[in-house]
């Protein structure tokens, strides 16, 4: 696990209030949403405000790539590295 | 001129440092004091749900989780006087930062936050409504309940009245002390069958009362619900609200 993926993960963890959960309980290819980690829409634009805040990057947010992007936390890292 | 009387056959109050009745009259008495922090338990809400919840909304869920004992098909209406104002303020501060607003705290910001997430928990489809009215919300709250109950709607009503201090930048604006508390009352027109309930009566008035209070208005019901005195009478002393209260077996 890469420690961009470190970081994500601990960023989400707090951006979203996961109480009782820790890093090592989010695997980097699980998606996060639906089936996954089980998060929602209000999640996805919570996440996308965190990342932008925190790595300084843009997201368009009628992009339909978002949805590849954001689909797990090593899609997250690789969008982050080949944006900045 | 209201004057209206319904029946409490059911209440739940919840305050840092008091979770339950003994603790409670313990406050009456004045042997206990309400803590300057805590946060309510709602641990019957799963994780992934109540991890958005504003201590306001704890707090409320909390107090209409208890004091409704009916089920939940019940009407509902959730005053506050301030809502999640805390909330609001946060992100007032962001947009002055010039920071991205969180998506989360926008959508949980609203008045009826606690109204509307009460109903998907419980997947009650009944009316709910919710209350602001400055320093008559808790009286405003009992004037819709008896609407609702007078309409024969429904033979029951959850009140549901939450409450925390302002942001510090507000407090200049506050009449009162404000402490987090929040109360839960199932009113009802008819006395129940088995067990003693306290008959309440609300009345605008400038009657004289055993206790003019200028202190959070639900902590002057409490203290009438708490009374040790059969019959008692207290005015809420920011509105001349008069409320008396007749313990019936």
């Amino acid at each position: 696990m890469s420690q961009l993926e470190q970081e994500l993960k601990v960023l989400i963890i707090d951006t979203l209030e996961l109480e009782d959960m820790t890093s090592e309980d989010i695997d980097s290819n699980e998606p996060l949403f639906a089936d996954g980690l089980g998060l929602d829409s209000i999640d996805a634009l919570e996440i996308g405000v965190a990342i932008q805040k925190k790595f300084q990057i843009k997201l368009d947010a009628n992009s339909e790539d978002n949805k590849k992007h954001f689909q797990s936390i090593s899609s997250i890292a690789k969008f982050i590295e080949s944006n900045q | 001129m209201v004057d209206i009387s319904f029946y409490i056959e059911h209440w739940f109050a919840w305050a840092p440092g008091l979770n339950s009745l003994p603790e409670w009259k313990e406050w009456a008495m004045g042997s206990r004091e309400i803590l300057p922090e805590g946060q309510a338990d709602v641990k019957f809400v799963p994780p992934m749900q109540r991890r958005r919840f504003s201590r306001l909304t704890k707090m409320s869920l909390l107090a209409a989780n208890q004091a409704n004992t009916v089920g939940d098909n019940v009407i509902t209406i959730f005053g506050s006087r301030h809502g999640e104002f805390h909330r609001t303020s946060q992100l007032l501060e962001s947009l002055i930062e010039q920071e991205p607003l969180s998506p989360t705290a926008f959508s949980m910001s609203v008045h009826n936050t606690a109204s509307g997430l009460y109903s998907i928990l419980t997947g009650n489809k009944q009316p709910s409504t919710s209350i602001a009215a400055g320093v008559q919300t808790l009286e405003q709250c009992f004037i819709e309940a008896y609407g609702w109950l007078k309409s024969e709607e429904s033979d029951r009503v959850l009140v549901v009245i939450a409450d925390e201090p302002v942001p510090g930048n507000y407090e200049q604006f506050i009449d009162y002390q404000e402490y987090s508390v929040a109360a839960a009352f199932l009113v009802s027109l008819n006395k129940p069958n088995d067990e003693p309930a306290r008959k309440a009566n609300l009345k605008l008035t400038s009657c004289s009362a055993t206790l003019k209070c200028s202190e959070m208005p639900v902590l002057s019901l409490l203290r009438l619900m708490l009374s040790e005195n059969d019959d008692c009478q207290v005015i809420n002393g920011n509105s001349n609200w008069c409320w008396k209260s007749e313990l019936q077996n």
